[in-house]
C-alpha cells in the first residue's frame, strides 16, 4: 500500500493511522496535499494576514502530526484533529504576546439585522473587496475564527464546535455577533 | 431569530457571497519543499527507531530460550524507548566509589597475604 494512487484512494483517517503506525512520509504527504491549503488559509486569518507567522505555525503543526500522533483517535475526524493542533500552536504563541486577549471580549450588544444587505451596498463592496477583508480582520479573534471555519473551511457548526472546543450554541452566538458587526461596519462604509 | 442571520449561516445572503469572494492566503513554494524535507526526516527517524527496537528484540531472543507470549513486546524493546535520567549514572559512580573506598583495608590485607604466599581461599575466609 505505497503507491500514490493507492494512498489517494484512502480516507484521511486511514492515512493518519498509517502515519501513527510508522509509515510516515507518503501518507503524510497525501494528507498535506489534501489539507494544507485550507489549513494555511485558516492560520493566516488567525494571524491577521501575517503569512510568515502562519508558515511557522503550519510547519510546526505538520511536524507535530508526523512525530507525536499517538493522541489521534480513529473516531475523530482527521481535519478537526489537524486544525486543533494548529489552533493550539497559535494560542500558545498568542498567549506569549503582549497584546494577547486584547479585543477578545465583545462588549457590544447591537441588534441583529433582519434584512439582507442592500444590492447597492453589495455592488459597492464587490468593487472594493479590501473593505470586506479589513472588516473581517478587525473582528475579535474568537469571532473571526468561526467565520473563517464556516465560510472558507466549509465546516458545519458541529465541526467548528469540536475544533474550537466550545459548545454548539457558543459557536452560533459568535457567528451572530460576527454577522452583526460585519454588517454594521460594511453598511457604514458602503 | 433573524431570518437574515439564518440565511448568512447557510451561505445564502449577500454578505456570505462577498466573504466567499475574498482571496485566500497561500503558502510559499518553499513551504512545500520544507514539508517534503520534514516528512523524509520523520520517516528516517521512525525507521531508525524501529531498527533499534528490532535489534533489541533479536538480542533478547538469542540470549534466552524462555518463550515469549505471542504478541507480547520484549522487555528490552520497551525499555529502550526510555532513556535513563542523566543523574542515574552520576549516582551509581558515587556509590561505587564509596564502596571501593570502604573495602580498601580488606583489599590491602588480601593482597599482602597473597604476596606472602597465603592461599587465597584462607585469606578470604579469615577476613569474615
Amino acid at each position: 500500500m505505497n503507491t500514490a494512487a493507492e494512498l489517494a484512494a484512502l480516507p484521511d483517517e486511514d492515512l493518519m493511522l498509517l502515519v501513527a503506525n510508522g509509515l510516515v512520509e507518503k501518507p503524510a504527504t497525501e494528507l498535506f496535499r489534501r489539507h494544507n491549503r485550507a489549513l494555511f488559509n485558516f492560520i493566516a486569518w488567525l494571524c491577521q494576514g501575517n503569512t510568515a507567522q502562519a508558515e511557522d505555525i503550519a510547519q510546526r503543526a505538520w511536524e507535530k502530526l508526523m512525530t507525536r500522533c499517538a493522541d489521534y483517535q480513529p473516531r475523530a475526524a482527521f481535519r478537526t484533529f489537524l486544525f486543533q493542533i494548529a489552533r493550539n500552536l497559535w494560542l500558545d504563541l498568542r498567549r506569549s504576546s503582549p497584546e494577547s486577549r486584547r479585543a477578545e471580549v465583545d462588549e457590544t450588544r447591537p441588534e441583529t439585522p433582519s434584512e439582507d444587505l442592500a444590492p447597492e451596498a453589495e455592488l459597492a463592496l464587490r468593487q472594493n473587496l479590501d473593505r470586506v477583508h479589513q472588516a473581517l480582520l478587525a473582528l475579535p479573534a474568537n469571532q473571526r475564527e468561526v467565520v473563517v471555519l464556516r465560510f472558507f473551511s466549509e465546516m458545519s457548526l458541529e465541526e467548528i464546535a469540536h475544533t474550537v472546543g466550545e459548545g454548539f450554541e457558543t459557536v452560533r452566538s459568535r457567528l451572530r455577533y460576527a454577522f452583526t458587526r460585519l454588517r454594521r461596519e460594511l453598511e457604514t462604509q458602503a | 431569530m433573524s431570518q437574515a442571520f439564518e440565511k448568512f449561516l447557510h451561505g445564502e445572503d449577500r454578505l456570505a457571497r462577498l466573504l466567499c469572494e475574498l482571496p485566500v492566503y497561500s503558502p510559499s513554494a518553499e513551504f512545500e519543499a520544507a514539508f517534503a524535507r520534514a516528512a523524509r526526516a520523520a520517516q528516517a527517524a521512525q525507521g531508525a527507531r524501529m531498527a533499534t527496537q528490532t535489534a533489541a528484540a533479536a538480542t533478547q531472543t538469542e540470549s534466552t530460550t524462555r518463550p515469549t507470549a505471542p504478541g507480547a513486546a520484549p522487555c528490552e524493546a520497551i525499555a529502550s524507548a526510555f532513556e535513563p535520567p542523566a543523574s542515574l549514572e552520576a549516582s551509581f559512580l558515587k556509590m561505587a566509589a564509596r564502596i571501593d573506598s570502604a573495602q580498601a583495608p580488606r583489599r590491602e590485607a588480601v593482597l599482602t597475604g597473597v604476596a606472602k604466599g597465603d592461599r587465597k581461599s584462607t585469606r578470604l575466609n579469615s577476613s569474615h
